[in-house]
C-alpha cells in the first residue's frame, strides 16, 4: 500500500454507490416509483402539448398502441420480454456489487447462438427439439460471454464496467461480420442478414394474429423467481451481503469470489436467454439492428427499481408498452416515436430528483424519500487505524 | 515563560454514541514540544482533526493569539499558521514529492518551488527525493516529504500525529532530534503519540488522554516514571474481577516462531511463540501498535506470514486460507464494526442468517436474549443498533458457529461500561464451554479482568507472560515500555 | 500474401488520410476523458454528449449557414450536456455509470426527436471542410501530416496542452481529486465544484469532437453517427494508461481499425476487432500495474461541497 489513508473513505462513509443500498418501507417505495412514473408522463405530455401536439390524441395513441388492440398487446409483450429479462439480470449482478453493463452484448450473443444452432444443427426443420436447443444455446452463449468479464474481474480484479462495454462492441462487430459473411442469406445477397430460422424453431403465437408468445410468461416467471429467490433465501442474503459490505462478508467466511462468479454467469445466461427468445419468437433472423437497445433499457430499470425489485417486471411491461406505442404515436398523433426513448429515461431522473428533494426538504416530502441514513458518523480514520488495515485483506 | 500560541478550550465531540472528546483542554507554547499521549480511541486524532479544521467541535473553541479561529474550516487553520503531518501522511501516492507539496501550497511544481523546497530540505536536513512518485518511496522518505510540506507552509504551530508509527526503530531517534530542533526555532509542536519513551525524550510538557478526557498533565520536571505514565494511559482503575473457570488440559492453539511484515515491509510480528489450552482466555496486552492486531490477523489467515507455524488441535493451519481456517473453527471478530461486521440495511436476523444459515433463526430469540442484544426484535435493523449491541450481535453470530478459537481484536472499542461488561461475561461463559479465546484491547484492566494469562507484546515480540493469580502491575508496565535492547534480551 | 494485404490496406496515402480523419473525433473525446478520469469521474455519458454536440453542429450550420456558429452551437451543447451529466451523477447521486447511461439513452431519444421536430426532411449538409486548410505540398505522403483540417492539429495541440496542464497548479488539484478524495478534502479542495469545472472543460472538447463527426465526417444527422466513438474513447484512455500522448496513439489504433472497415476484403473487416481485443487484454493482463486514478467512478462522499 501507499501513504494513502489507512482507512479508505468508502468503508467509513455511508454507501457511495448509494443507490445499490438501502431498504425502506416497501409501500413508500412503491408510492415513490408510481409518483415518478406519473410525473414523468405528465412532464412529457406537458412538453408535447407546449409543442402543439394534442394531448388527448397522445393518450389515446398510447393506450391504443400498447394494450388497446390485439396486435399491440402482442407487440407490447414481445418488447417487454427482453427488457424484463435484462433488467432482472443486471439487478442480480448488482446485488453482489457488480455492474453488468454488458447485458446488450450478452443478449446479442444469445440471439446469434440461437440462429446458428437452429440453422446448422442438422435437425429436420420441423423438429420439436429446435426450440429448446436454440434457447439452451442462447443461454449458454450469454453465460460464456459474461464469463469472460467474470473471470477478468475475479482473477485479475479489473473493473467490470469497461470490459463489459468493450464486449458489447465485440459482440456487435462479430455479428455484423458474420451476417455479411458465413451467415449471409444466399437468397438476399445484397442485404446483410442471416437465413431465417427453420419453421420448427419459431415460437408460435398464443393468440392468432399477434406476436404474443409464451416468451413473456417465461420472462415474468423467471424474473419473479429470481427476485423471490434473492429476497428470500440464504444464498440471496449472502449475495446481497457481499454487495453491501464485502469486508464484513469476508470476515463472516463467505466465499466472495464464488458468489461473484456465479451471479455474473447467471446474469449473462438470463441475458442470453432473452436474446434467444427474441430471435425465436419475434425476429426469426439476424439483421443489423435486430436487437433494440433493450439491454440499456434493462440497466435503467434495474437501477430504477433497485430498492423495490418486485417492480422490475412491472417497469419492464410498462417500458415494453411504451416501445409498442411508439409507432402508433407516430401514426395517429404524428409525434416522433423517439419520444418513447426519452420517456424511458425520465422516470429515473424524476425518481432521483424526488429523493434528493426529499432529503433536502426533510419534512415536507420525507414520505417519498429514502429512509434517513442510519450509519452513525464515525470518528476520524486515525482513531480506528490500528485495527483497520485494508492492505491486509487482498481483493 | 514562552508565550502561549494556541489554546484548545473545553473541546467536545460526539460520534453517534461515542463521546470521542469530552471537554478537553490543551495549551501550546512557542518553542516547546508538547506531547499528547493516549491509547487508540482515547480521542487524540479527533482532537487533531478539530484543531486542523476537519471537524467542527460540538462545544468548545480554538484560540490562537488570544483570538478565536473559525472551526470546521481547514483553510482557516492553515492561514492561522497551523500545519499538520497526519498519521496517514495524506500524500497523493501517484504524485511526486514536489507535486504533493505544490498541491498543498497551491503552486505549480516548477523550478521556483523546487528551489524553495530544496532550501527547506537543507535548512532542516530533510533530504528526500522530490521527483519520484511518493508510492515508490520508503516510509521515512515519505514522512520527510510530509514534514517538508508542513514546514514549507511556514507554520507557527506544527501538529505531528503519530509521526513515528511508520518509521523503523533506527529512524526514530533521528526524527525526534529533528523535532527538537524545530521547536528550538520557535515553533509550537504538538506530538501525538502512544510511545512513552519518545514523549519522555523530547517533550517539554505532557498531556495524557483516556476515554476522551484529560487524565493528567505533567511538566518536564514532574514527569512520573514510564510505568506510572503507562498506567495513566491504559488505566489502573481496578474493576471487579469476573470469575473464570479453570482451562482444560488439552492443547488447542500452538503458535511457533511466527513472523510477519506489514505493508511497508517492516517486521510487525517477530518470532512469536506461545501455546493456548482449550477454554483458556489469553489477553494480548501492550501499548497499541506493537503487533497485537497483526498477530490475530496472522493466526486467522488474513496476514501473510513469512515464517513460523500455526496449529489448531494438532492440525497445521499455516498453509490454509482465511476461509479454510474459518471452516475449521477459527473466528475473527474486529472492533471496527462498520467495516468488518455490520451489513447496512440488514436486520438482526439477516445478519445471523447470511453467516450461519437459516436453521439458526428458530433459536434466534433465545440467542438474542442470551447475549442481551437490545432491542431484541430480530427484524430490527442491525445498523440502527447502538455500538454495544452491534458488537454483542457480531460476537453472538461468531459464537453460535461453534468456534474452537475466537480471536477478538479490540472488541469493546467505543462501547460503554455496561456493554463491555456484558461482552466480557459472554466470553468467559464461552471459555467455560471450552472455547479458546485470544483477545486484544487498548484497555489493560479489561484484559486483566477476564484473562487467564496476559501476554505482553512490545515491538512485535512477546516480552513477558503473567498468570492471573500473580499479576504484578509494576512488571507489566516495565514490559510495556521496555526499550529495544531490553525486549531482545527478554525474548532471548 | 501478407505483404500484399499490407500494401492494399496501409500502402496508400488515401488510407492514412481517412485514418487521420476518423481518428480526430476519437482522439478529441479521449483527451476529454483523460481530463475527467484524472479528476476521478468515469465519464460514461461521453457518447451522449458527442451525439448531442454533433446534432447541434449540423443544426447550427443549417440554421445560420455559418460553420463558425455551428461550432459554437456544438460547444455550448457539449458543455451543457456534460454539466447535466455531472448534475445527474453528483447532485442527484446516480453515480457515474447510471448517470452516464441516462445521458446516453436520453441523447439518442432527444436528438431523434429534435430531428423530426425541426428537420422533417432530414438534417443534411454534406461533409464540409472545416476552416482553411493549408495548401497541399504536392506530395501525397507529406500531405498526411501537413495538409489536414485545423481541428486535427488542434487535437494534437489539445493533447499536449492537457499533458502540460496536468503539471500546473490547477492540474495538481485536478489529479488529487482523482487520486485521493480524502487527501483533497483534507487540503480543503471543493471537489464537487472542481469536478463540474472539469466536466465543462471536457464538454468543450467533446463539442469539437461532435463537430468533427457531424460536419467533417458524416454531414448528415442520424442517431447512430457517434457509433460508439465515446465508449471507444474511454477504452483509449485505459489503453494509453491515462497519459495524453499514449492515449493519442491508442486512438490512432482505433482510427486505423475504423478506416480499415471501409476497405474491401474479409480480413480488413475482422481487423475492426483488434483494438477491442487489445484493450480487453490490456485490462486483463495489466490491471493493477498501469493504475488509473484510484477514485475513478467511485463518486463523492455525501456531504461533499
Amino acid at each position: 500500500m501507499s501513504s494513502a489513508p489507512a482507512v479508505p473513505a468508502p468503508a467509513l462513509e455511508p454507501p457511495r454507490r448509494g443507490l445499490l443500498r438501502g431498504r425502506g418501507g416497501a409501500w413508500r417505495e412503491v408510492g415513490t416509483q408510481v409518483l415518478a412514473f406519473l410525473l414523468s408522463l405528465g412532464v412529457l405530455i406537458g412538453i408535447l402539448t407546449a409543442l402543439h401536439y394534442d394531448p388527448a390524441q397522445i393518450l389515446w395513441a398510447l393506450w391504443n398502441g400498447s394494450v388497446g388492440s390485439r396486435p399491440s398487446l402482442g407487440v407490447s409483450a414481445s418488447e417487454a420480454t427482453p427488457i424484463i429479462l435484462t433488467a432482472v439480470a443486471v439487478w442480480l449482478a448488482a446485488q453482489t456489487g457488480l455492474f453488468n453493463i454488458g447485458a446488450d452484448g450478452q443478449l446479442q450473443m444469445g440471439g446469434l447462438a440461437a440462429v446458428v444452432t437452429t440453422l446448422y444443427a442438422g435437425l429436420p426443420s420441423t423438429s420439436w427439439v429446435l426450440i429448446p436447443l436454440g434457447l439452451l444455446a442462447a443461454t449458454v452463449a450469454g453465460l460464456l460471454w459474461a464469463g469472460i468479464v467474470a473471470v477478468i474481474k475475479v482473477y485479475r480484479g479489473a473493473n467490470e464496467i469497461i470490459s463489459t462495454l468493450m464486449l458489447n462492441f465485440v459482440a456487435f462487430i462479430i455479428i455484423s461480420q458474420l451476417i455479411r459473411g458465413v451467415l449471409q442469406d444466399a437468397a438476399n445477397p445484397y442485404t446483410p442478414q442471416s437465413k431465417p430460422i427453420p419453421s420448427g424453431a419459431k415460437i408460435n403465437a398464443l393468440l392468432s394474429g399477434t406476436q404474443l408468445t409464451w416468451g413473456i410468461i417465461v420472462a415474468l416467471v423467471l424474473a419473479f423467481g429470481t427476485i423471490v429467490f434473492v429476497k428470500n433465501t440464504t444464498v440471496g442474503l449472502r449475495l446481497r451481503a457481499i454487495g453491501l459490505n464485502r469486508e464484513a462478508a469476508r470476515y463472516s467466511g463467505i466465499a466472495i469470489e464464488r458468489y461473484w462468479l456465479s451471479s455474473m454467469l447467471i446474469s449473462g445466461a438470463i441475458c442470453g436467454l432473452a436474446g434467444g427468445l427474441v430471435l425465436l419468437g419475434l425476429r426469426y433472423y439476424i439483421a443489423p439492428g435486430w436487437a433494440s437497445p433493450w439491454g440499456y433499457t434493462g440497466i435503467l430499470i434495474a437501477f430504477l427499481a433497485t430498492r423495490s425489485p418486485y417492480l422490475i417486471p412491472l417497469w419492464g411491461v410498462l417500458f415494453g408498452m411504451l416501445g409498442s406505442a411508439g409507432p402508433v404515436l407516430k401514426g395517429e398523433a404524428s409525434v416522433p416515436d423517439s419520444i418513447v426513448t426519452i420517456m424511458q429515461t425520465l422516470p429515473v431522473i424524476v425518481l432521483f430528483l424526488l429523493c434528493v428533494v426529499a432529503r433536502r426538504s426533510g419534512g415536507l416530502l420525507a414520505a417519498f424519500g429514502r429512509p434517513k441514513s442510519s450509519s452513525p458518523v464515525e470518528p476520524p480514520a486515525g482513531e480506528t487505524a490500528e485495527i483497520a488495515r485494508p492492505g491486509a485483506v487482498g481483493v | 515563560m514562552t508565550p502561549t500560541l494556541l489554546v484548545a478550550e473545553n473541546v467536545s465531540k460526539r460520534f453517534g454514541t461515542l463521546q470521542a472528546n469530552d471537554r478537553i483542554n490543551l495549551e501550546l507554547r512557542g518553542g516547546e514540544v508538547h506531547a499528547l499521549l493516549g491509547q487508540n480511541g482515547a480521542g487524540k486524532s479527533t482532537l487533531v482533526s478539530i484543531i486542523t479544521g476537519r471537524f467542527a467541535p460540538d462545544e468548545g473553541r480554538i484560540v490562537i493569539d488570544g483570538r478565536d479561529i473559525p472551526t470546521g474550516d481547514p483553510h482557516a487553520s492553515v492561514e492561522h499558521g497551523i500545519a499538520t503531518v497526519f498519521q496517514e501522511l495524506m500524500l497523493v501516492p501517484s504524485m511526486t514529492g514536489l507535486e504533493n507539496i505544490g498541491l498543498a501550497l497551491r503552486e505549480s511544481a516548477n523550478r521556483t518551488l523546487r528551489k524553495r523546497i530544496e532550501a527547506v530540505q537543507t535548512e532542516y536536513t530533510l533530504a528526500a527525493p522530490l521527483d519520484i512518485p511518493v508510492r515508490n518511496l520508503e516510509m521515512p522518505q515519505r514522512q520527510r516529504i510530509a514534514l517538508t510540506r508542513a514546514l514549507a507552509q511556514k507554520p507557527r504551530v506544527l501538529l505531528l500525529d503519530e509521526p513515528t508509527s511508520l518509521l523503523s526503530p533506527t529512524a526514530v531517534a533521528g526524527f525526534l532530534e529533528k523535532v527538537r530542533e524545530l521547536a528550538e526555532s520557535g515553533i509550537a509542536i504538538l506530538l501525538i503519540t502512544h510511545r512513552l519513551d519518545e514523549a519522555r525524550t523530547i517533550a517539554d510538557r505532557l498531556t495524557v488522554l483516556r476515554h476522551g478526557r484529560n487524565v493528567a498533565s505533567h511538566d518536564r520536571s514532574t514527569v512520573p516514571s514510564n510505568s506510572d505514565l503507562a498506567m495513566e494511559m491504559l488505566g489502573v482503575r481496578l474493576v471487579d474481577e469476573i470469575e473464570v473457570s479453570e482451562p482444560q488440559d488439552q492443547r488447542m492453539l500452538v503458535v511457533a516462531d511466527l513472523s510477519a511484515v506489514n505493508e511497508s515491509k517492516q517486521t510487525v510480528i517477530n518470532n512469536v511463540s506461545f501455546e493456548v489450552r482449550a477454554g483458556e482466555i489469553v489477553g494480548i496486552a501492550g501499548v497499541d501498535g506493537n503487533g497485537q492486531f497483526e498477530l490475530l490477523e496472522a493466526i486467522a489467515g488474513l496476514r501473510h506470514t513469512g515464517a513460523g507455524r500455526v496449529e489448531l488441535e494438532g492440525t497445521d493451519l499455516t498453509a490454509l486460507s482465511y476461509r479454510e481456517r474459518f471452516e475449521r473453527g477459527v473466528k475473527l471478530v474486529s472492533g471496527d464494526r462498520q467495516r468488518h461486521g455490520i451489513i447496512p440495511t440488514f436486520s438482526i436476523s439477516d445478519h445471523f442468517e447470511y453467516a450461519l444459515g437459516r436453521e439458526t433463526l428458530t433459536r434466534l430469540p433465545s440467542v438474542l436474549s442470551d447475549y442481551d442484544v437490545r432491542p431484541s426484535h430480530p427484524r430490527h435493523r442491525g445498523d440502527q443498533l447502538s455500538g454495544g449491541n452491534q458488537q454483542k450481535m457480531i460476537v453472538a453470530a461468531a459464537c453460535e458457529q461453534d468456534p474452537k478459537l475466537l480471536l477478538l481484536a479490540y472488541p469493546t472499542r467505543g462501547l460503554d461500561v455496561q456493554a463491555s461488561l456484558k461482552l466480557r461475561e459472554v466470553l468467559v461463559s464461552h471459555a467455560r464451554r471450552g472455547v479458546t479465546i485470544l483477545i486484544t484491547s487498548s484497555d489493560l484492566e479489561e484484559l486483566l479482568s477476564i484473562s487467564h494469562r496476559i501476554v505482553v507484546m512490545n515491538r512485535g515480540r512477546i516480552v513477558g507472560t503473567q498468570h492471573r493469580e500473580a499479576i504484578d502491575h509494576q512488571q507489566l508496565a516495565e514490559w510495556f515500555t521496555a526499550s529495544d535492547d531490553e525486549t531482545r534480551g527478554n525474548a532471548a | 500474401m501478407c505483404s500484399l494485404l499490407l500494401t492494399v490496406f496501409f500502402g496508400t496515402s488515401d488510407f492514412w488520410n481517412s485514418t487521420v480523419r476518423v481518428t480526430c473525433p476519437i482522439a478529441l473525446a479521449a483527451v476529454a476523458c483523460i481530463l475527467t478520469s484524472r479528476a476521478g469521474v468515469l465519464f460514461v455519458g461521453v457518447e451522449g454528449v458527442m451525439l448531442i454536440s454533433a446534432f447541434f453542429s449540423i443544426a447550427g450550420v443549417v440554421w445560420t449557414g455559418s460553420i463558425a456558429l455551428g461550432v459554437v452551437f456544438a460547444i455550448v451543447a457539449g458543455v451543457v450536456t456534460s454539466l447535466f451529466f455531472g448534475f445527474l451523477s453528483m447532485t442527484l447521486r446516480m453515480g457515474d455509470v447510471v448517470g452516464g447511461l441516462v445521458v446516453h439513452v436520453l441523447s439518442i431519444g432527444l436528438t431523434a426527436f429534435l430531428v423530426e421536430q425541426w428537420f422533417s426532411a432530414g438534417a443534411t449538409i454534406g461533409a464540409l471542410s472545416l476552416g482553411p486548410s493549408w495548401g497541399s505540398t504536392g506530395n501525397h505522403w507529406l500531405d498526411i501530416v501537413a495538409h489536414q483540417q485545423p481541428l486535427t492539429y488542434f487535437t494534437v495541440i489539445g493533447a499536449i496542452s492537457v499533458a502540460i496542464f496536468l503539471r500546473t497548479r490547477l492540474g495538481l488539484v485536478v489529479r488529487s481529486s482523482g487520486e485521493s478524495v480524502s487527501v483533497a478534502q483534507t487540503l480543503g479542495i471543493k471537489l464537487v465544484r472542481l469536478r463540474y469545472c472539469v466536466l465543462a472543460a471536457a464538454g468543450t472538447l467533446l463539442g469539437l469532437a461532435g463537430v468533427t463527426i457531424g460536419l467533417a465526417i458524416i454531414g448528415t444527422f442520424d442517431t447512430s453517427i457517434a457509433s460508439g466513438r465515446g465508449f471507444i474513447a474511454l477504452a483509449c484512455v485505459i489503453l494509453g494508461a491515462w497519459r495524453p500522448l499514449a492515449v493519442l496513439a491508442a486512438s490512432l489504433l482505433f482510427g486505423i481499425a475504423y478506416a480499415v472497415q471501409f476497405r474491401v476484403g474479409a480480413a480488413g473487416q475482422w481487423m475492426q476487432l483488434l483494438p477491442y481485443v487489445v484493450t480487453l487484454l490490456a485490462i486483463a493482463l495489466f490491471w493493477g500495474r498501469t493504475q488509473g486514478p484510484a477514485e475513478e467512478g467511485l463518486g463523492l462522499p455525501n456531504d461533499s461541497k
